[in-house]
């Protein structure tokens, strides 16, 4: 700025200076002129016209007269020689050639009166020249004429003079008017000098005041500049364009160790560049030098490493500029000390890497550890099963049911755990299909009435848009959701009433489902808490039906995965609400997949298998145990392989009706293994094979397929999924025996709709009571089928109690089960030992499975009844 | 330098001259006299003056100038001596030398005038005699152009013309 100012000033100042100096020259050129002038016309008066030219005039009057007298001298003395006469003569003509030739006289000689007198004069003197010439008698002779001719000519000399001496006076009034004119312009233009040099002088002193003003200014800032310097934290070092350092503050001394006077005069680069880096700066500064190319100048700051006098490598911030200064470019360079910032990141930058390490080792642990748990958990709950249930006393029965429905619990917490690591590790897959989100919603109502009407609750669903017939998304996912809401809201609601609304807000795109109790409420404090993991605090939703506290974590991670979101809303009293926006049309350019289309298999579908020869490959000693329980009770034959090599020895020697193939094991693994049998040309390379595995996702479905396997078998394994999916996959073999059943329809475990007409149409206790006597009779039925199996008479005994017990099944909705019975029913009187066992097994497996989707549903309490 | 050391040769010649003068006394003029010298001298050749002819006076040492004047018209080659050369022929030490013309006209000259390069007494103009008419027979100049100091009214004034007689004044 004050450069900038100076600048203009300068330009200014310049100007204007050049057109002083121009006029001031000016003047006192034209007052030389002038003087010079004067001085010619000065001298003119005292040299040329100085001559006294009135002296000249009378003088030559006076020789006229002096010619006169020798004249009448010489008449009146005839003795007398005529030199006289003849010198008088000669000095008049003198005379008379002087004002002939002088130049002082040529201006007079233009006056026309002097002219024509010296003319005549002239005259007279050239006629008697000869006269004079002539020996005295001739001249004598001619005296009288001479002595006319002289008056003549002494009148014409006469007049001469007074017409010189007129015109002498009036040339000397002109030069007399001249010089005073000249001299006035000379006093006139050096009075306008003076005043000039006066306006220029004032001018100056102006600016001298200015500048001393700029100076000052400059000094102060300066000062302070140097102040703001001396005082700086950073470092603040000056150098000039060949690097040399001309200024050091004080903070420099600190960070560098080099004093200031150590530091003055010394090549920067050899103090504080660490020598690796000091080509890098010459190549630097010569680009910048050359091509103006900068990389640090004037970019801001960057950070770099820079050493002191002890030789140690710090980083350092660093922000450089360049300005002009009088001797040249200088380099500003500003630095700070970093090291301590620079320790600091790295430690957070440490810290926070081990942090994430070990949430994925504790989110690895959580995984492995469910899965580690799953593996025995299924061990126990498969050998349960096991148990001849039939030939245990009450108690035992008892305690064998307190022992499944706590492993059952455990299941489901692992499960719960398993499901929140896998959907924060985006494992778990959504399986959307079309589907009709009312029914879902209405079988939500039925199966849950029972258990609301247990804390008094009324639940209710408000009339839903007939749009929502078909919809698009995950039903299995939505009905979680829906139950573990729901049955949070039963859990707080005394006496009240649950609402299950369904709304549309943006056509299909946005669907938003509530949950509206009329329960305790949830704190403000609390709403937000409540969707946290393991949140266990009293009286919280977050303690979801499973008791894990992470029922809400879960619903909130599957409506997210699902593409919405879940929140809640309450008054602390009034009760709460609970909301669930989705998207339930099909997300653009995806392939709605229609329910039966997909290649599951029929769950419900069950048949009679021929007695088959079965590998099984699996590393885990209680899962080979149990399974092969499962499987010989079923009539089949089990060999064993240990893991994936031993699997495919034992496929490619002997022929094996079907395999079942573990996926994870040590060593080869199921799918390597199912690959090289089917590679292979043993006798087993075309028998199916089964994947068994905890969990399976789509993709691992299509992987296993690829490996040549068949079907997929969830662990943990039970008699019924084991029957299900031998039924799927022996197809063939069920088609003809079951060529008189609807294969098209299948028949459902429970029927929810007919239970909850029941139960409206029933007081709880009525039918509690015939629920406890039907669990009763069934029970002792299941028992005594073997007993009546000894007898021919007995058979027919069965077939009617087998006739009996459908029909009370088929009251409390229980349609699989009374097929069964009445499967039962017809092939009791004639049907081979074997076959007749093998329907008291199913029955034996079915019956429990019906009273726990039975209690499932909520409509009828069991708590009262033993399980068989 | 070459004026130097002519002017150098003439003062050795005229020493050497004036030596020979002094042991034989100033000749009798033979010719018309142009100029007699009266006064303060310490050679004559006639009672108390010295009188000049033409020869006498360019046995002192005829030398010649160029200048213009303002009683002229033109450039005038003047021959005659310096008034220098005279004052020393003659031995004068007075003070001034008052010059007087056929007309009476007279006038002081000053003997600080009569120095090398001073005043001149010619006795031709443009190669002849000047007669009364020309301003003869001598005639008192300065060098004008070469020396203009002498262009002022009063070295005109001593410039005396039709000179015929000098008294040297004490």
């Amino acid at each position: 700025m004050q450069r900038k100012i100076d600048i203009i000033f300068n330009d200014n100042g310049l100007v204007r200076r050049g057109l002083t100096g121009f006029v001031v020259s000016l003047f006192i050129s034209t007052i030389a002129v002038l003087v010079m002038d004067a001085r010619a016309q000065m001298a003119r008066l005292e040299t040329a016209s100085s001559d006294n030219i009135q002296w000249v005039l009378s003088q030559t009057e006076t020789e006229i007269v002096g010619l006169k007298i020798a004249m009448y001298e010489a008449r009146l003395a005839e003795t007398l020689d005529l030199d006289e006469l003849r010198l008088r003569f000669d000095i008049f003509y003198s005379r008379i050639e002087t004002l002939k030739n002088s130049p002082v006289f040529d201006e007079m000689r233009q006056d026309p009166e002097v002219r024509s007198a010296l003319t005549e004069i002239e005259a007279f003197l050239a006629e008697w020249v000869p006269a004079i010439d002539s020996p005295d008698p001739q001249f004598r002779a001619v005296l009288p004429e001479f002595a006319v001719d002289i008056d003549a000519a002494h009148r014409t000399s006469r007049e001469m003079a007074l017409a010189g001496i007129e015109f002498f006076s009036r040339t000397s009034d002109l030069r007399r008017t001249s010089v005073s004119r000249t001299l006035f312009n000379i006093a006139v233009l050096t009075v306008a000098l003076v005043v000039l040099l006066l306006m220029v002088a004032i001018a100056l002193l102006r600016l001298a005041r200015q500048r001393e003003r700029s100076a000052t200014e400059n000094r102060l800032t300066r000062e302070r500049m140097e102040t703001i310097i001396s005082t700086s934290l950073d470092a603040v070092i000056v150098t000039n364009r060949s690097g040399v350092i001309e200024e050091y503050n004080g903070a420099a001394e600190r960070i560098f160790g080099y004093s200031r006077d150590e530091a003055i005069g010394q090549q920067m680069a050899d103090l504080i560049i660490p020598p690796q880096f000091r080509d890098m700066h010459h190549a630097g500064m010569k680009r910048y030098t050359e091509h103006g190319e900068a990389r640090l100048i004037g970019k801001g700051i960057a950070q770099l490493e820079a050493t002191g006098k002890d030789g140690k490598l710090f980083p350092v911030d660093i922000s450089l500029a360049s300005a002009q200064s009088p001797g040249g470019e200088i380099f500003i360079g500003f630095m700070r000390d970093i090291s301590d910032r620079v320790q600091a990141e790295q430690a957070l930058k440490r810290a926070r890497d081990r942090a994430i390490e070990g949430e994925k080792h504790k989110a690895e642990l959580l995984a492995v550890m469910s899965h580690e748990m799953r593996t025995p958990l299924n061990g126990l709950l498969g050998t349960l099963d096991l148990f001849e249930t039939d030939s245990l006393n009450p108690k035992q029965r008892r305690h064998l049911r307190i022992i499944r429905n706590s492993g059952k619990l455990l299941l489901a917490h692992v499960n719960d755990v398993l499901d929140i690591s896998r959907l924060d590790a985006g494992k778990m897959s959504m399986r959307k299909t079309r589907f009709d989100l009312i029914a879902l919603l209405t079988e939500i109502i039925e199966s849950q009435s029972g258990r609301a009407a247990q804390n008094g609750n009324r639940l209710v669903l408000s009339p839903p848009s007939p749009a929502l017939h078909e919809v698009y998304s995950d039903p299995d996912r939505i009905r979680q959701i829906m139950l573990n809401l729901v049955g949070n809201a039963i859990k707080f609601t005394k006496d009240g009433t649950i609402t299950i609304e369904a709304e549309c807000q943006n056509g299909l795109n946005e669907v938003e489902l509530r949950v509206i109790d009329t329960g305790v409420g949830i704190e403000e404090a609390d709403l937000e808490r409540i969707f946290g993991d393991f949140v266990t605090i009293d009286n919280s939703y977050g303690r979801s039906n499973t008791g894990t506290g992470l029922g809400l974590g879960i619903s909130s991670r599957l409506a997210s995965a699902l593409g919405g979101m879940l929140g809640a809303e309450s008054e602390p009293g009034d009760g709460s609400l609970f909301w669930m926006r989705l998207p339930l049309a099909p997300a653009p350019g995806e392939t709605p997949q229609i329910d039966s289309a997909a290649p599951t298999p029929d769950p419900d579908l069950e048949i009679d298998l021929p007695p088959l020869q079965i590998l099984m490959v699996e590393d885990n000693e209680v899962n080979r145990m149990v399974a092969r329980e499962m499987l010989e009770r079923l009539g089949h034959s089990v060999t064993e392989a240990y893991d994936g090599a031993e699997g495919v020895e034992r496929a490619n020697r002997e022929e094996y009706d079907l395999i079942l193939m573990d996926i994870s094991m040590p060593g080869m693994d199921g799918l390597t293994a199912a690959r090289l049998i089917r590679s292979g040309d043993g006798p087993s390379a075309d028998v199916p094979i089964i994947a068994t595995t905890a969990h399976a996702l789509p993709e691992e479905v299509v992987a296993f397929r690829a490996a040549g396997m068949n079907d997929v078998l969830i662990k943990p394994i039970n008699g019924a999924a084991i029957r299900r999916v031998l039924g799927s996959v022996f197809m063939e073999f069920a088609q003809d025996a079951q060529a008189d059943d609807d294969p098209g329809a299948p028949v459902p475990l429970l029927n929810h709709t007919h239970l909850a007409e029941l139960s409206a149409d029933l007081p709880s206790d009525r039918l509690e009571a015939a629920l406890r006597t039907f669990a009763t009779e069934m029970t002792t039925f299941v028992a005594e089928i073997r007993l009546m199996l000894e007898t021919d008479a007995d058979r027919a005994a069965m077939a009617a109690e087998a006739h009996r017990m459908a029909g009370s099944a088929g009251v409390f909705g229980a349609e699989r089960l009374t097929e069964l019975l009445r499967e039962l029913q017809t092939m009791a009187p004639d049907a081979p030992l074997d076959a007749l066992l093998a329907k008291r097994r199913e029955l034996n497996a079915l019956w429990p499975e019906t009273l726990s989707e039975i209690e499932r549903s909520g409509h009828v309490s069991l708590a009262n009844l033993e399980a068989p | 330098m070459r004026g130097m050391h002519m002017l150098c040769g003439a003062v050795m010649a005229l020493i050497v001259w004036t030596g020979a003068a002094l042991a034989s006394d100033l000749p009798a003029p033979e010719g018309p006299v142009l100029l007699h010298v009266t006064g303060e001298i310490s050679v004559t050749n006639q009672d108390g003056a010295a009188a000049f002819d033409l020869d006498l006076l360019r046995g002192i040492g005829a030398q010649t100038i160029e200048t213009t004047t303002i009683w002229t018209d033109g450039v005038q080659t003047f021959e005659g001596v310096p008034l220098h050369d005279l004052t020393k022929a003659l031995g004068i030490t007075g003070s001034a030398l008052r010059a007087t013309a056929v007309n009476d006209y007279a006038v002081d000259i000053p003997l600080a005038d009569a120095v090398p390069g001073g005043a001149f007494l010619a006795f031709a103009r443009n190669g002849r005699p000047m007669s009364v008419r020309d301003k003869g027979p001598l005639w008192v100049i300065y060098p004008y152009d070469s020396a203009p100091r002498y262009q002022a009214e009063i070295y005109y004034a001593r410039s005396i013309w039709q000179l015929d007689r000098i008294e040297v004044l004490p």
